[in-house]
């Protein structure tokens, strides 16, 4: 019963995190209807920041969120200004290709940089925090994560269904020229996905990196998940995501600790190629 | 008319590279007074740090006998190889990124186009498998120090293929001779055993060895929990130990996942007694990742430079590699730098850089204990290519380096055992 308690805890908080990683691609998604393959490498980028910031100027990882959120989410509006939009003008194959040669890029210019080394955050304000509840172990640095995380990915809900610049944005990813029409500047539009989404992923990253190391491969995992999680929840869907990602979570610790571990990735594939059989729009996802 | 055109381009580039010089034929490793030696290690991918560091390992060994150093080891003094003619070692690295198929055709790509007289690698036991292979079917000598998958050197027979360190089984004897020792001594009342590990060559033969010996000498195997590589969640990897709560734990893993893992015992709130199998453990980026975490650690190796601070080239090389390279040698790096100093050492015996001339040198290889820098009997190859005289120590991590605290008769440090909390290290 105590192990079966620890492994919904434990994947809930992992759930939680890789939500608003997800929530992150399928904002860029929906509006864009462009598929960011370097998001992966958003959330390395978040992660080196708040990496940077613990050890060359003491900010705990906690206080780096809005570093690491402002970096990535400025990232992601200078490749959508560069190169993306110019993409968008070209064929399918030079839109898939642009996000994918931003991920070559972006891994290789961190290990350029920064080295292949391994680094690691140590010693912040969370790393002693938590405890076990009846046996349970309740990490700081994850329920941290996880309960920021949550509120991120309110806040991007709240955002996109009650502020105007959100509606905007909806309408924009509902119908491009109807919206133009209406005196929305689309490319403003996609140029604001891209930072919001940049900007979500940077949260996530920065909250990660304090227990997790950090290393030009970091956002391999976190990329490869997000996709899987934005195609259960159904492209472009908040809530779906959401949704999607807790699952994620859930079916890896369970099958994971109660099947093989080995293979606890590939529990959550199943379920995403049953419900992409069922429901091809995903769980929440519009026809 | 294209498809033709297409035909004849292939069949000329086909033609033109079946030619091309140094095909597997002579000594093309000599280009007028250099000997090229190849090296294939993962540059590139998660472990890249550790595969940079193994082949710091290896330029340092070059260096060593390039240049005029002042040192009591086999060809520091005088520039160069002196039956050579005072050839200069060349050395042309490959990254093979982890993977089996890559690290056979770069090794393939290393003999036929950059004509090198050896190779040297590969760190990843599944790596060094299928490009050892290839060496094998091109006639090119292989050497590997770092790897240490038993399979290597049991039952594949080949005539060019020659490993330095240790193997698992050796490690995994060490390891059940060290348990033995601590259940008399300190009645340490270790019994039940669970093994983690990696699910490539390296981490499933080092389970399988574990087993066998386990089996032989008595303990129980309580769990086997395999992981994958490249992950970034092992929480159930890591509970799944916990609910079995063994005496033990014996640990295969590369540096990413010996950090996480460490991270999330550290975060379920969990102590294992880890005995690891280097890897990870032996990397020095471990240490920096972990911090305080990663001390009194225990592992498996094949050098410390606190097993070896009687030898005073093992000391003066470790000081140069630090200064070099700005992070201590780390057991993965001696491994390698000990690798290519044999190497280096046949083909100056050899005279030449012709494989079988090699090979012959690299046979009768026999070199004393205080010639290398390592805490061994020295180095001699059996028919099947494994260096005899290798051993195994354990080390626990204290006060920022690893000592040695196995032979109980030669520990430089006592055992602390049962590991302390995380949060009290």
């Amino acid at each position: 019963m105590e192990a079966f308690a620890q492994t919904v805890v434990s994947g809930l908080l992992l759930g939680a995190v890789l939500a608003l990683i997800a929530v992150g691609l399928t904002l860029i998604f929906g509006v864009v209807d462009i598929v960011n393959f370097a998001h992966g490498e958003f959330v390395m980028v978040g992660m080196y920041v708040a990496f940077f910031s613990w050890s060359l100027a003491g900010i705990d990882p906690l206080l780096a969120v809005p570093l690491s959120a402002l970096a990535v989410g400025l990232l992601g509006a200078l490749a959508y200004a560069t190169f993306v939009r110019k993409a968008m003008r070209g064929t399918l194959l030079s839109q898939i290709f642009v996000t994918f040669g931003l991920l070559i890029f972006l891994r290789g210019a961190a290990q350029a940089l920064f080295t292949s080394n391994f680094r690691g955050i140590q010693g912040t304000v969370l790393t002693d925090l938590g405890g076990s509840i009846g046996g349970v172990a309740v990490p700081g640095p994850q329920l941290a994560a996880a309960v920021v995380s949550l509120l991120g990915t309110g806040a991007i809900g709240l955002f996109v269904w009650k502020t105007r610049a959100g509606k905007a944005l909806m309408a924009t990813s509902q119908d491009r020229e109807a919206a133009a029409m209406l005196g929305i500047d689309p490319h403003r539009m996609f140029a604001l996905a891209w930072f919001v989404g940049g900007l979500a992923t940077g949260v996530a990253a920065a909250l990660v990196a304090a227990y997790q190391p950090v290393h030009p491969n970091a956002g391999i995992a976190y990329g490869l998940m997000a996709f899987v999680i934005v195609a259960l929840g159904g492209f472009g869907s908040i809530g779906g995501a959401l949704i999607a990602a807790l699952l994620v979570g859930l079916i890896q610790n369970i099958a994971g600790f109660y099947l093989a571990a080995e293979y606890k990735e590939l529990w959550v594939f199943l379920l995403f190629l049953t419900v992409i059989l069922i429901r091809p729009q995903g769980l929440l996802g519009r026809r | 008319m294209r498809r033709l055109s297409c035909c004849i381009f292939v069949l000329i580039v086909a033609v033109t590279s079946a030619c091309a010089p140094g095909a597997g034929e002579g000594d093309g490793g000599t280009d007028g007074n250099t000997v090229r030696i190849g090296t294939i290690f993962p540059l590139t991918g998660a472990s890249a740090s550790t595969g940079q560091r193994t082949l710091e390992g290896v330029k340092l060994a070059a260096e060593i006998v390039n240049e005029d150093v002042d040192m009591d080891l086999p060809l520091a003094s005088g520039e160069g190889l002196p039956n050579l003619e005072g050839a200069r070692i060349e050395i042309v690295s490959a990254d093979h990124e982890e993977d089996p198929e890559t690290g056979a055709s770069e090794t393939e790509r290393l003999i036929t186009s950059e004509n090198v007289s050896a190779v040297i690698g590969a760190y990843f036991s599944s790596v060094t498998l299928t490009a050892s292979e290839r060496a094998e079917r091109l006639g090119v000598p292989f050497v590997n120090g770092s790897s240490s998958s038993p399979e290597l050197t049991e039952g594949r027979d080949l005539q060019f293929f020659w490993r330095t360190g240790p193997s698992d089984r050796t490690f995994a004897e060490s390891f059940f001779d060290f348990l033995d020792d601590l259940n008399a001594e300190k009645d340490a009342g270790v019994q039940s055993i669970a093994i983690l590990h990696e699910n490539t060559a390296y981490g499933t033969d080092a389970a399988e060895v574990t087993e066998e010996v386990a089996n032989e000498r008595g303990y129980e195997i309580v769990s086997t929990v395999p992981h994958g590589n490249g992950v970034n969640d092992v929480t159930p990897e890591a509970s799944s130990i916990k609910s079995k709560n063994p005496d033990a734990v014996f640990q295969a893993s590369y540096t990413p996942e010996a950090i996480l893992f460490t991270q999330t015992f550290r975060q379920l709130d969990y102590v294992p007694n880890i005995l690891a199998y280097g890897a990870g453990y032996s990397d020095s980026a471990y240490f920096e990742a972990v911090g305080d975490a990663g001390n009194y650690t225990i592992s498996r190796a094949a050098w410390a430079l606190d097993a070896v601070k009687d030898r005073p080239a093992a000391v003066e090389v470790a000081e140069m590699f630090e200064a070099r390279y700005g992070h201590p040698m780390d057991e993965n790096s001696a491994r390698d730098f000990t690798a290519a100093l044999t190497l280096f050492q046949a083909i100056d015996e050899a005279g030449s850089t012709e494989a079988e001339a090699i090979q012959e040198a690299m046979n009768n290889t026999d070199v004393p204990a205080e010639q290398t820098i390592m805490p061994w009997d020295g180095i001699s190859f059996d028919e099947t290519g494994q260096n005899e005289l290798a051993r195994g120590v354990i080390l626990q991590y204290i006060d920022g380096e690893y000592k040695l605290i196995w032979p109980f008769e030669a520990a430089t440090a006592d055992v602390v055992w049962p590991l302390p909390e995380f949060s009290k290290r």
